[in-house]
């Protein structure tokens, strides 16, 4: 099934929608769909913020004002 | 009217019946890479043009962080986590204290996450504390100058935050983002000053949608852009990403003849239910969480989430039942499928097509 779908891309590519073969971060990637309240999808990577631990321990802000009315 | 959209090109109509052919496969395999949560109604701000039905207190109450883990943790072993993307969304996420604690249990079970938000509430130290927590994209609505910000929001505030947040965002390395506006009849005119402000505030990443009959927006004509303008705004995408300063991108929001391919990257297709799946606050497994309507397929309270999904979801991958009114004789159904499915009411009725109103074939 890969194969026939990466085959149908590579046709899509040779008439010039080469857009649709380039994965966007995504292996198997049809172009970058965005619904429409979605996010950018993003590529998962190891490590880019040093994630501390003590994260979730420190307050978290919030602004409590415009939660309260 | 004559326009692009009417005339599709023989080789794009050979690209787009290929591409056909491709998402059949597409949904024979349905890869699920993008799951939506609705973690919260509650918002911060109550915008005219809001698809969802938030409050600022809602009827729902936030669903309790460890139920969707246990989603999560259900749904681990049949997918590999880094290409499922987990998009947080409401309601207004940043409502939730818990979000970062969610957001870094995510980030250890190895999948990518990110959310939409107002920036009501994204000041430093909350954006340092979600990139913590494993951060991996963000988007940030805009959707005009203060003026017309700030009149939808209502909120005095709403604009001078939101452009504080994106600010922050668009220096953060690593970081996906982009700036969402929904384009209506108030903000129209303003396209292209808005634009360069955009690329002045070193913005690389802009996504626009219109807006459709939903939420609150269902009553105000005025949110809706009619033919002419329609088509004015398709040539300004076309033309930005042309210029190459800015990406831009446009929406999901259907089939647009001559267009596709031009205002995005790829060819139309709704994803819902084929790569995409949502989890509503109540529960409800759904397609996409811009679906109003209630197609819900199950429930996370009483059916396992990846049953569901691979077992479920008919209507959603065959879509012949949309093959009725405007769409049973539309020449373009084959690469349309009947649009979107946030397009269709409790009735399965089409509320709105973005190919007919540029056609003006309604
Ligand atoms: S009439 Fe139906 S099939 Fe044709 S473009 Fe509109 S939504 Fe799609
Ligand atoms: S339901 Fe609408 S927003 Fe969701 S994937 Fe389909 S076209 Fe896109």
């Amino acid at each position: 099934m890969k194969t026939k779908k990466r085959f149908l891309r590579f046709l899509i590519g040779v008439l010039g929608f080469s857009s649709m073969m380039v994965s966007c971060n995504k292996e198997d990637g049809d172009g970058d769909i965005r619904v429409m309240y979605g996010v950018a999808p993003a590529e998962y990577k190891e490590n880019i913020h040093q994630i501390d631990p003590a994260a979730t321990e420190q307050p978290l802000i919030v602004n409590d004002e415009e939660q309260s009315h | 009217m004559k326009n692009k959209a009417t005339k599709i090109g023989l080789r794009k109509k050979i690209a787009l019946d290929l591409f056909a052919k491709y998402y059949q496969q597409k949904v024979k395999e349905h890869p699920l890479d993008t799951l939506f949560w609705e973690c919260t109604l509650r918002c911060n701000l109550a915008c005219k043009h809001c698809g969802s039905d938030c409050r600022k207190e809602s009827l729902f109450k936030d669903m309790p962080a460890e139920d969707f883990l246990r989603v999560i943790d259900s749904l681990t072993p049949h997918v590999d986590p880094h290409k499922v993307m987990i998009v947080v969304s409401g309601g207004e996420p940043l409502m939730r204290k818990d979000l970062e604690y969610v957001g870094l249990e995510l980030y250890k079970r190895g999948y990518p996450w990110g959310m939409v938000t107002n920036g009501m509430a994204l000041d430093r130290a909350r954006f340092d504390s979600l990139l913590r927590a494993g951060l991996h994209s963000i988007t940030v609505s805009l959707d005009g100058f203060a003026e017309q910000h700030n009149a939808f929001r209502g909120n005095p505030q709403s604009f001078d935050r939101a452009w504080n947040a994106i600010q922050m965002i668009s220096k953060e390395e690593d970081l996906v983002y982009d700036v969402v506006t929904c384009v209506n009849q108030h903000n129209f005119g303003d396209l292209e000053r808005m634009k360069r402000f955009l690329i002045d505030g070193g913005v690389k990443y802009w996504r626009i949608f219109t807006i459709f009959p939903s939420g609150r927006a269902a009553e105000d004509p005025t949110m809706f852009l009619n033919h002419e303008q329609t088509v004015e705004l398709l040539e300004f995408i076309k033309k930005t990403r042309e210029e190459k300063e800015i990406y831009l991108t446009f929406a999901c929001e259907g089939f647009l003849g001559g267009y596709e391919a031009e205002v995005r990257d790829h060819f139309y297709y709704c994803g819902a239910g084929v790569n995409v799946a949502g989890i509503r606050i109540d529960g409800a497994i759904s397609g996409c969480t811009s679906i109003r309507a209630r197609y819900d397929q199950g429930n996370i309270y009483k059916d396992d989430f990846w049953e569901v999904w691979d077992k479920r979801f008919e209507m959603y991958r065959n879509r012949e039942w949309t093959r009725k009114d405007a769409c049973k004789d539309c020449k373009v159904f084959k690469y349309c499928l009947g649009g979107g499915m946030h397009l269709r009411d409790e009735n399965q009725n089409m509320k709105e097509c973005l190919y007919l109103t540029l056609t003006e074939k309604k």
